[in-house]
């Protein structure tokens, strides 16, 4: 039997004496657009670090697409893109060369010709040679999910992805989550936007003061943070 | 992993980082800038404290072995505060840090760029100090002075850049930086200025000296291969 893309089991993660996580548990099947939803410091983010395997849980277990985080990372980075609210890429080389060192890291064949693909596809074509520190928020987002798509990855990891976008930026994201998810790949969302989660999403779980409260459909999450079940804002 | 992709091997990595971090540097040349201008500003410093009249020759030959260490240690110390500062506050460290290499690889990678900013400084530093204190290296001292440059500076390096990681996200990470890291150089720096001494003298290092140098180099590089997975675990937020 396939494992889910994730499996997160009593998981908790401490500050010093506060809890940005308190025994989270919560699963996501393989194909699925996946939301994460809450307000500000409900844990989400946090959780998504864990998941990217850039921190670990201070107690409790999480796997990503069948690799445990913390004995087996180097394994889920490998399959993982990730989005985070900084473009990653360093800000002083032209677009083609910042996604070249990434594409060199990951071992992408072909690397020009899929840089290109995807800087197409993305709308970044005709800024290939300009240096990543000219970009906007929403160029810098956009360039952010080449890298992240770059090699190919199983699953797509997402904190924010809407923020700071333009009409025509939002468009693009939208039609790279739902290609992604219509490729049978996996997307994890962590979004304010509730009408976008409530569209784009499979699944969802809401979080709040780094508990879940809710964990179902999409269309339910964004109704019962209406009705100030875990979410505001 | 997908057939786009064929993972590449730890040394294939390793080039990889390298040869960018250079490549980044050369574009930005922020970080040579600022320590070749600290390792000026240094030399010159003691240039106009040791004055080179014929009187105080005494000083001069008794303290230019200290002076010019001194000099590499301010300097090169921020090449080594900047191993991963720039790249935490750009947010690039959290991309290297998402993709998939061994952190071993990425210690390694970041101790060798770091290494080879130093190395190239510290050659225009000396040619500057022989010229400033008029002094001279040849033969075996000259070659000496080179092996024990070499040696101190992978020692340096490589528990600097481990500690460099261990406070760049820390507020006041940069002076952290420097109370951690000059006392656990004492010993390394001591024996770099004996040999240095003997250079100027035209003699060949002591092979107690060699060998202490080279000890402290394996101690500090297994220190490094083994902590920096554990420093750079939880780090890879922001400042």
């Amino acid at each position: 039997m396939t494992s889910p893309a994730l499996r997160v089991h009593n998981v908790w993660k401490r500050f010093g004496s506060r809890d940005a996580l308190a025994g989270v548990s919560l699963e996501a099947p393989r194909g699925s657009c996946f939301a994460m939803l809450g307000h500000n410091g409900s844990g989400k983010t946090t959780l998504l670090r864990i998941l990217a395997t850039l921190s670990a849980p201070t107690e409790g277990e999480a796997q990503v697409l069948g690799h445990a985080v913390g004995a087996e990372s180097g394994a889920i980075r490998g399959k993982i893109g990730v989005v985070l609210d900084r473009h990653l890429l360093p800000r002083d080389f032209a677009l083609r060369d910042a996604l070249r060192m990434y594409a060199d890291l990951y071992g992408v064949r072909d690397a020009n010709a899929r840089i290109e693909d995807l800087a197409a596809r993305l709308g970044l074509a005709r800024r290939l040679r300009d240096p990543v520190r000219t970009f906007s928020r929403g160029m810098g987002q956009r360039a952010s999910i080449c890298r992240a798509l770059l090699h190919d990855p199983e699953m797509l990891i997402l904190d924010e992805p809407f923020t700071g976008l333009d009409a025509a930026a939002l468009a693009i994201t939208d039609e790279v989550i739902q290609e992604t998810v219509a490729e049978g790949r996996t997307v994890v969302l962590v979004t304010h936007d509730l009408e976008r989660a409530a569209r784009l999403a499979t699944h969802s779980v809401v979080l709040s003061n780094g508990k879940k409260t809710f964990d179902g459909d999409p269309v339910e999450a964004a109704a019962a943070a209406t009705a100030g079940r875990g979410l505001a804002g | 992993m997908s057939g786009t992709t064929a993972p590449p091997s730890d040394f294939a990595v390793y080039r990889t980082l390298v040869r960018w971090d250079w490549l980044r540097e050369m574009k930005r040349k922020s970080t040579l800038i600022s320590m070749g201008m600290m390792g000026l500003i240094t030399l010159f410093l003691f240039s106009f404290a040791i004055p080179l009249t014929s009187d105080k020759a005494d000083v001069l030959v008794d303290t230019r072995a200290g002076i010019l260490w001194v000099t590499f240690l301010f300097a090169a110390t921020i090449g080594i505060d900047r191993a991963f500062r720039n790249d935490a506050e750009s947010g690039l460290l959290e991309g290297l840090l998402l993709a998939p290499i061994s952190r071993p690889t990425l210690y390694y990678a970041r101790v060798t760029s770091t290494l080879l900013f130093i190395v190239a400084l510290q050659v225009v530093l000396l040619v500057l100090f022989l010229v400033l204190f008029n002094q001279r290296l040849e033969g075996e001292g000259l070659w000496g002075l080179i092996a024990a440059t070499l040696a101190t500076d992978i020692g340096f390096v490589t528990i600097g850049v481990m500690i460099s990681a261990m406070t760049w996200s820390l507020p006041g990470g940069d002076v952290l930086l420097r109370i951690l890291l000059f006392p656990m150089l004492l010993p390394i720096f001591n024996v770099a200025v004996e040999i240095t001494d003997r250079a100027f003298e035209g003699q060949a290092p002591l092979t107690k000296h060699l060998g202490m140098l080279f000890a402290i180099d394996v101690l500090f590089l297994g220190a490094g291969h083994l902590l920096f997975e554990h420093l750079v675990k939880d780090s890879g937020g922001r400042p």
